[in-house]
């Protein structure tokens, strides 16, 4: 077959590798895969009640920029547990990351609602609950950070309702892995990656290993503290993914779609971080070279970055905050802008 | 039920192996039992003998170790079947001949063809316009009817058609001795030297060189009826060309879009008609095939008819555009009937109905659940060829794990042969695709099995034995298959 008629043909369709034939790595022999908790790493959590939906947020720092964490779909608040603490170790900030809608320890009345709107909701409501209006304060300035889904939850929100909130001052919007174009060309493949996973764990232990043996994961650290939040025991007494991201379906296109167009739009300074090999769709190229927002490109990590590279990611969004003057770096840490 | 009076009443119920009940299809032909006759090209020693009743598979050598330009790429019988011509992925171009020598065998002529000539047809090219390599392997291979003493064969690689003649020449030599001395006079019996015919001597010259028309791959190339123009079709185009005339060529079918990022369709196959001059048929990408009349216009970009059958939407995936994709396109022999193949099926259209083929068999249905696998492993875009007998009344396809299929028209179930070597005159076995815990069950319960029946699971398909390419004798029922670096040849006798 010549190579026009397999790409005419292949067109539509998922890239190769991602479904079906994962490659197994082999696990480091003597490594621990025992689950951690998020005390050591968040600061602490708290539940926030929303109408009778109660969402789960993990807190760190107590001054300065708030960065707001927003997980992807199928993940929970504790996927960003390592770069908290990386990020935290550098600059002066606070970290609050949500549990989502259906994720994670958040239980709400309708867990299959995913829809961007309901979430942009979420969001503005346990913001606005989490920083009331009080006289005299100044407001929070605050970075808006999104992996995946989130980041796509991210950018609607800023460009829709955060921007809203009274006390609330959105300086940064930091997006993670993803990209309208290659987000929708990778839906197709996105339903038989999600059929290829195991569906049920025999215990946290072993959500772990797959977790990293399956090269979802690369930072075993990482894997162990986010990982048991993805999956949640049932009365087989097997681990079971904590949410059915098939059922949730319907909403992917909603996600994604308008992404690059609000992105740009936003008038926050914005990053945008890239795994290794993403490409940019024509939008966002355009923006780039007209200098409408950073690009930052770690290679060598998987989808998850915060959770493959959190040092570097860490780096990264501490040096953006340190040039738009968003933070102060800690303890003698310096930040050298980039030399071109 | 509708029926308009123009088409033939139909019965088409979907599903597998439905059958058409009008006075040129019969109404049930009997399946054909192939046995084996040749196999030709290195095979491993282990094969040759497996004793009734046993199933372990044959020891072929991985995949890995076939030399690549040994692969064969296309096989086509001459018009009176004597002449059997395969091409391969180095180029060359290897031509059998049926035994001459008029002996029979069981009854009927000898129908082993031994190695008549071989020659190197293309050669590996490089585009330096575009820094692309031109591969050398012969996409097809087309015979020209016998006007003379002398045979002539096209051949393509991806850019250039050539037209090879292939002649016989006998070399004599001069034999025994002279008695006449130089000189002096010569009393008694005078001995001169006779020509004595030594060997026959095959060459094959190209005669003409039809290149530099084809900006994308050529997929196929087609004699006319008139036996004078052929036509050359890449992934985009189709040209005509006349055969004596080399730097010129006609477009008679662009599907090109102005701009190619709107590029959704391309040509997979395009034949002539067997008889009427002016009528080509192509088949796309999308499953669709268009055939056109030449009388027409010019530039045939309109079809004057277009076969294609409405997506079910019950079965839509994300691989039904690629399976709908049609990869081989044959008349029948009488005109009458188009036979299309598209990745798991074969049809069988009526080139009176355009709305739905009247026929359906289904090649290797175990592969629908399979096909994410096939799309990773690359097999989903394997092309095979489909072939008619000589009377139109069975159809010849190839499957994976060296499998074939032979379906007799009007009957539901066609028969799945392994191609592996055997004796001469052995009949093959039949095989079946196991799957079902029941006919699993059935198994256990009955180690003998019915005599020749050899199940093999699904999972234990071995995707990189295919069979591609296929041809069969224009009268008898001789099959020419090619397995990889193989050539198997399977008569009904």
């Amino acid at each position: 077959m010549s190579a026009l008629q397999r790409g005419v043909l292949s067109k539509g369709l998922p890239p190769k590798g991602m479904a079906g034939h994962i490659p197994e790595k082999k696990l480091p022999p003597g490594k621990s895969f025992t689950p951690l908790p998020f005390s050591d790493f968040f600061d602490s959590k708290s539940t926030v009640n929303i109408d009778g939906d109660n969402f789960n947020i993990y807190l760190k720092g107590s001054s300065g920029p708030v960065f707001l964490l927003l997980h992807g779909g199928g993940y929970s608040g504790l996927t960003w547990a390592c770069l908290a603490t990386d990020l935290y170790a550098r600059i002066e900030c606070r970290c609050v990351a949500i549990d989502l809608r259906g994720h994670g320890l958040s239980s709400c009345i309708n867990e299959d609602d995913l829809s961007t709107e309901r979430q942009i909701r979420d969001i503005s409501a346990i913001i606005s609950s989490l920083f009331p209006i009080s006289a005299g304060d100044d407001s929070v300035p605050m970075i808006v950070v999104g992996h995946s889904m989130g980041g796509a939850l991210a950018v609607h929100s800023v460009s829709l309702s955060l921007g809203q909130i009274a006390c609330v001052k959105i300086v940064g919007l930091v997006v993670i892995d993803v990209v309208e174009g290659t987000a929708m060309e990778a839906l197709g493949g996105m339903i038989t990656y999600l059929r290829s996973r195991p569906a049920q764990f025999e215990s946290e232990e072993g959500a772990i290993k797959w977790c990293l043996s399956s090269g979802t994961v690369r930072n075993s650290t990482a894997a162990r503290v986010s990982m048991p939040s993805q999956v949640r025991k049932r009365d087989d007494g097997k681990y079971h993914w904590r949410i059915n991201l098939l059922r949730s379906e319907p909403h992917w296109k909603g996600w994604f779609k308008g992404l690059s167009s609000t992105f740009l739009s936003c008038t926050a300074p914005k990053m945008l971080v890239l795994a290794g090999t993403d490409r940019l769709d024509k939008e966002l190229m355009i923006g780039q070279m007209q200098g409408k927002f950073q690009t930052t490109l770690l290679p060598r990590v998987g989808h998850a970055v915060q959770e493959d590279s959190p040092g570097r990611l860490a780096d990264e969004l501490a040096r953006f905050a340190v040039r738009y003057r968003l933070a102060v770096p800690k303890g003698g840490i310096q930040f050298n802008p980039p030399m071109c | 039920m509708v029926m308009e009076v123009d088409e033939p009443s139909t019965q088409h119920g979907g599903g597998a192996g439905t059958s058409m009940d009008t006075s040129e299809t019969p109404s049930s032909v009997d399946g054909i039992e192939w046995k084996f006759s040749q196999v030709k090209g290195t095979v491993d020693q282990d094969d040759t003998s497996i004793a009734d009743g046993e199933s372990s598979p044959p020891t072929t050598p991985p995949m890995n170790d076939v030399p690549p330009a040994d692969v064969i790429s296309c096989v086509e019988f001459s018009h009176d079947g004597e002449y059997l011509a395969t091409g391969d992925k180095g180029g060359r171009v290897v031509i059998f001949q049926r035994d001459q020598s008029g002996k029979y065998v069981r009854g009927v002529r000898s129908r082993e063809y031994n190695v008549y000539s071989t020659f190197q047809s293309h050669e590996p090219e490089f585009d330096y316009l575009k820094s692309l390599e031109i591969e050398e392997k012969i996409n097809q291979i087309k015979w020209l009817k016998k006007k003379n003493a002398a045979n002539f064969i096209l051949s393509t690689n991806d850019k250039t058609v050539k037209l090879w003649k292939i002649s016989e020449r006998e070399r004599k030599v001069a034999d025994d001795a002279w008695n006449v001395e130089r000189g002096g006079s010569f009393i008694g019996r005078l001995n001169i030297p006779s020509i004595v015919p030594m060997e026959l001597i095959v060459e094959a010259s190209p005669r003409r060189v039809y290149g530099n028309a084809h900006t994308y791959h050529v997929n196929s190339i087609s004699v006319n009826s008139d036996e004078e123009t052929f036509l050359s079709a890449d992934d985009l185009r189709i040209n005509l060309w006349h055969l004596e005339i080399t730097n010129e060529s006609f477009n008679i079918v662009d599907i090109k879009p102005t701009n190619m990022e709107e590029l959704t369709e391309v040509i997979t196959a395009s034949e002539f008609h067997p008889t009427q001059c002016h009528w080509l048929v192509y088949s796309s990408s999308k499953g669709s095939i268009r055939l056109c009349d030449m009388r027409d216009k010019a530039l045939c970009d309109q079809h004057a008819k277009i076969f294609e059958e409405p997506e079910d939407p019950a079965a839509r995936s994300f691989f039904s555009e690629i399976i709908a994709s049609v990869s081989d396109v044959k008349f029948s022999h009488d005109g009458k009937f188009l036979l299309t193949r598209d990745y798991l099926t074969v049809k069988v259209w009526d080139l009176r109905q355009e709305r739905a083929p009247v026929e359906t068999y289904a090649v290797h249905e175990h592969l629908r659940s399979k096909l994410c696998q096939l799309y990773e492993n690359d097999s989903i875009f394997d092309k095979f060829e489909c072939g008619w007998s000589g009377d139109d009344k069975h159809i010849l396809t190839g499957s994976y794990h060296n499998l074939f299929r032979t379906f007799a028209r009007g009957t539901q179930e066609g028969k799945t042969w392994e191609a592996r070597p055997a004796e001469m005159h052995q009949p093959l076995r039949n095989r079946k695709i196991g799957g079902s815990a029941s006919s699993r069950k059935k198994r256990a319960q009955n180690p003998g099995g019915a005599a020749g029946d050899d199940e093999i699971a699904p999972d234990s398909l071995d995707f990189t034995r295919k069979i591609l390419h296929t041809a069969w004798h224009p009268q008898e029922n001789i099959i020419a298959l090619a397995a990889t670096n193989n050539l198997y040849i399977f008569s009904d006798v």
